[in-house]
C-alpha cells in the first residue's frame, strides 16, 4: 500500500500509531522522505486528519492510515474534507470493536465507512481490496478517484490484510481516470485572486441547501460512474455468497470445496462498497435462488445486499462480531446447511 | 503621518460588535503583512469562533479549519510550502481548550509558522460561556456566580505554558486596549512574522482583547476590564525570545 | 498638518476614539448612520494634530489619515488655483 501510494505520487503522510496498521507509518517514515515527501507522526488522530486537510488544500497527494478506534477520531476531519471537496486517501485496517475492542481482524466498521461516520450529508468513496496485489492497485486508483471527484477515498481493509505477506508485482503508476487541474490550491495569491477553502455556509440562508443539492448531484454522478465488483462462478450458481475484503477471499476456498461436491455456488464481491454495485447484484439475482452473506460483523454489509436485491431472494447470514474471522470449513458448513 | 486601510484588508464593514478587539487585530495584521510585502505569499487560517469569517476581510489565501485544528492544518501547509507565510488566527476556546493538543505539539515541534492568539477571556460567538482564560470571579453564562477557583480552576496562561517548550522561538503577550498597547501589539506581531521569514520557528503573540457584548460592558468599560483586570492576571511582556541570549 | 477623516458609515459607535483623543476633540453624533449607530465626529478639525491615536483604537478602520505630503500638495495647488482664478476674475472685472 505504501509503495503504491508513493508510486502514485503521494507526497504527504500524517498518522498516529495504532495496531494493526503500524507498518504503514513505519514504512512511510523512512521511504516517503526518500521520495521527496513529508512524513509527520501526529500528536493525535485529529491532528493527523487535519494535517491531511491542510496538505490537500496545499495541493499535494496525501494520505493517512489508522485502525477502527483511530478512524472514529478522524471522522470530524473527514466530514470537513468532504465538505471542502478536497481529495485524500484514508486507510482503515479494521480491528475488533466496539470501544478499544481487540486487535484482531474485523469488518465492524462497515456502517461507519459506507453510511458515513461524521456529521452531515456527505459520502466518501469506499474501496475494499481482498488481496495485497489488489491493495497495491486500488491504492494507486484511490488517489485518482480522489482527485477526479475531489472527494475523500477510504480503503477499507482489516487486520488480516494489514499484517499478511504476499508476493506482489509492482506496476508503474498510470492514472485510471482523467485528472482535472487543481484550481483550488492555496499557495499564496501571486498573480491571481485570493482563494478561500471553507465549509461554513451561513449566508445567504439557502446557501447550504444549494451546496447540499450540488453534492447530491455530484454523489449521483459518482454512483453512476464508479462501481467495481467481482463475480466468481455466478453464471450457473443457485446459491451466491456475498462477501467483501478478506472474507470474500476465504469464501472462495469454501466455494471451491462446494463445487467439488457438485453444489452450484458462486461469489459476488463488491470492490466499491460506496457506491454499492447494485446492478451486479440485480443481474445475479435473475439466476440465483438464494444468497449467503458472510462478514466479520454481526450484520452490517448484509443490509446493503438485501437492499441491492430488493429482498427478492432469501438472504442467509454467517457473521460474528468482535474480531472473528470465518474459516473455509465454517463457510462450507454453512453453504451445505443453507443449500437446498 | 499617514493612516490608511492596508492592501491586505478589503474595504468592508466587519460583522464584529462595536468595540470588539478583533477589528484592531485584523488591521494590525493587515498592516504588518503589507509592510513586510508578503500579501501574495501569505496563507491564513480561519478559526471557529467570531473570527471564522476573517476571509471576508483579508485579501489573501485563507483556509477555514475545524475547531481547534488550525495548528495541524498550518503545519501541513507550511511543510508543503516552506517558502510561503502561514499563520493561524485563534481565539481562546480554539487554541486553549479544544485545540490545546494541536497548539502545544505544533509549538513543541518548532513549526515555522506564526500564531496570533486573541484572548478575550470568553466564548464570544456562542454567547458568552466560560473560556479556559476566563478570570476567577468573572461571570459568564456557564459561571453565573463567577468562575470559581475550586470548581473551574484558574485561567490557563498560554504564554507561561509555552515558555517551557524548547521548540518555541518567540512568545509575547500584548493588548489592544489602548492606542499605546496597539502599537506595541503591532511591533510584536511584526516580529512574529519576521521570525517566520527568517526561519526561526514557532512564534506566538497573545493579544488581550475586548468583548464588550459578552462581558455585558460598554466598550469603554471593556477597555477598562482589559487594563485593570486582565493585565493583572495575564501580564503583558515577552515570555520567550530566542534572539535574546 | 495631516488631519483625520472619519467615515461615519463604517463607525459602529463604540466611542473608543473619544476616550483616546488627547485633545478631547472627538464626540458622538446626535444623529444616526445607516446602520443605526451614533457615530464619531471631530469637534474642531483645526484642533486635530493627526496623532492617529484614535486610528490605532478604531476597530472598524473608520478613521483614516490621508498621506500628508499628498494632501498638502493638493491643498496648496487648489488654493493657488483658486487664488489665480480669483485674480483672473478681478482682471476680467
Amino acid at each position: 500500500m505504501c509503495q503504491a501510494a508513493i508510486e502514485a505520487g503521494c507526497r504527504f503522510f500524517a498518522g498516529y500509531p495504532i495496531t494493526p496498521q503500524n507498518e504503514v507509518p513505519e514504512y512511510m517514515s523512512s521511504h516517503l522522505p526518500e521520495a521527496g515527501g513529508i512524513f509527520i507522526q501526529a500528536e493525535s488522530e485529529l491532528a493527523a486528519i487535519n494535517m491531511i486537510f491542510g496538505a490537500s488544500a496545499a495541493g499535494v497527494r496525501c494520505m493517512t492510515s489508522s485502525s477502527s478506534p483511530g478512524v472514529s477520531l478522524k471522522q470530524e476531519g473527514i466530514s470537513y474534507i468532504a465538505a471542502a471537496e478536497l481529495p485524500c486517501v484514508i486507510a482503515n485496517m479494521q480491528r475488533g470493536g466496539p470501544g478499544l475492542g481487540n486487535i484482531r481482524a474485523s469488518q465492524g466498521d462497515y456502517f461507519q465507512a459506507v453510511k458515513g461516520g461524521g456529521h452531515g450529508d456527505y459520502r466518501i468513496i469506499v474501496l475494499a481490496p481482498s488481496t495485497l496485489p489488489e491493495i497495491y492497485e486500488l491504492t494507486m486508483a484511490a488517489f485518482d478517484y480522489a482527485d477526479h471527484y475531489r472527494n475523500p477515498v477510504l480503503i477499507l481493509g482489516d487486520g488480516i490484510l494489514g499484517q499478511m505477506a504476499e508476493p506482489i508485482e509492482l506496476k508503474p503508476y498510470k492514472p485510471v481516470v482523467e485528472l482535472p487541474e487543481k484550481d483550488y490550491i492555496l499557495d499564496g495569491c501571486k498573480g491571481r485572486e485570493p482563494r478561500i477553502v471553507k465549509t461554513l455556509l451561513l449566508r445567504p440562508a439557502e446557501a447550504l441547501v444549494e451546496f447540499n443539492e450540488y453534492l447530491k448531484v455530484k454523489y449521483a454522478r459518482i454512483e453512476s460512474e464508479l462501481k467495481l465488483c467481482e463475480q466468481y462462478l455466478t453464471e450457473d450458481a443457485e446459491l451466491v455468497v456475498a462477501a467483501y475484503g478478506i472474507t470474500a477471499r476465504i469464501a472462495i476456498d469454501a466455494i471451491d470445496a462446494a463445487r467439488e461436491k457438485g453444489l452450484k455456488v458462486g461469489l459476488i464481491r463488491p470492490i466499491t462498497l460506496w457506491p454499492f454495485p447494485n446492478e451486479a447484484f440485480k443481474e445475479v439475482v435473475g439466476r440465483a435462488k438464494k444468497f449467503l452473506v458472510v462478514e466479520m460483523s454481526n450484520g452490517q454489509f448484509v443490509d446493503d445486499v438485501k437492499l441491492a436485491i430488493d429482498c427478492s431472494r432469501p438472504v442467509e447470514f454467517l457473521g460474528t462480531g468482535g474480531g472473528w474471522y470465518p474459516t473455509p470449513e465454517k463457510i462450507f458448513e454453512k453453504i451445505e446447511a443453507v443449500y437446498k | 503621518m499617514k493612516f490608511k486601510k492596508p492592501e491586505s484588508l478589503y474595504d468592508r464593514n466587519t460583522h464584529y460588535c462595536p468595540g470588539c478587539g478583533h477589528g484592531i487585530v485584523h488591521r494590525i495584521i493587515g498592516e504588518v503583512i503589507d509592510e513586510l510585502g508578503i500579501r501574495e505569499e501569505t496563507i491564513g487560517t480561519a478559526p471557529v469562533g467570531c473570527a471564522v469569517l476573517l476571509y471576508d476581510y483579508f485579501n489573501f489565501d485563507v483556509i477555514e479549519c475545524a475547531h481547534g485544528r488550525p495548528p495541524a492544518v498550518a503545519t501541513a501547509m507550511k511543510r508543503i510550502h516552506p517558502d510561503k507565510i502561514v499563520f493561524t488566527y485563534q481565539g481562546d476556546g480554539d487554541l486553549a481548550a479544544i485545540g490545546t493538543a494541536e497548539m502545544i505539539h505544533a509549538a513543541n515541534r518548532g513549526e515555522n509558522f506564526t500564531t496570533i492568539f486573541v484572548n478575550n477571556a470568553i466564548y464570544g460567538m456562542t454567547g458568552g460561556q466560560m473560556a479556559p482564560t476566563t478570570l476567577v470571579g468573572q461571570r459568564t453564562t456557564t459561571t453565573q456566580k463567577g468562575r470559581d477557583l475550586i470548581k473551574q480552576g484558574p485561567p490557563l496562561k498560554v504564554c507561561e505554558l509555552l515558555s517551557s517548550l524548547d521548540g518555541v522561538a518567540y512568545l509575547e503577550r500584548v493588548a489592544v486596549s489602548t492606542a499605546k498597547d496597539s502599537m506595541k501589539a503591532k511591533k510584536a506581531i511584526k516580529k512574529a512574522f519576521q521570525n517566520q521569514i527568517d526561519g526561526k520557528g514557532y512564534s506566538l503573540v497573545e493579544v488581550l482583547s475586548m468583548c464588550p457584548t459578552d462581558w455585558k460592558l460598554s466598550p469603554a468599560q471593556a477597555v477598562g476590564f482589559v487594563n485593570d483586570e486582565m493585565k493583572k492576571v495575564f501580564k503583558p511582556g515577552v515570555y520567550k525570545d530566542t534572539d535574546v541570549k | 498638518m495631516a488631519k483625520i477623516k472619519i467615515d461615519s458609515e463604517k463607525c459602529k459607535g463604540c466611542c473608543l476614539c473619544v476616550a483616546e483623543c488627547p485633545r478631547g476633540n472627538i464626540r458622538m453624533s446626535e444623529i444616526f448612520n445607516n446602520s443605526g449607530h451614533s457615530f464619531a465626529e471631530i469637534i474642531d478639525i483645526e484642533n486635530c494634530t493627526g496623532c492617529a491615536l484614535c486610528c490605532q483604537m478604531c476597530p472598524d478602520m473608520a478613521i483614516q489619515i490621508e498621506d500628508e505630503k499628498k494632501t498638502g500638495k493638493i491643498a496648496i495647488k487648489e488654493s493657488s488655483q483658486r487664488k489665480s482664478s480669483k485674480e483672473l476674475m478681478k482682471k476680467l472685472e
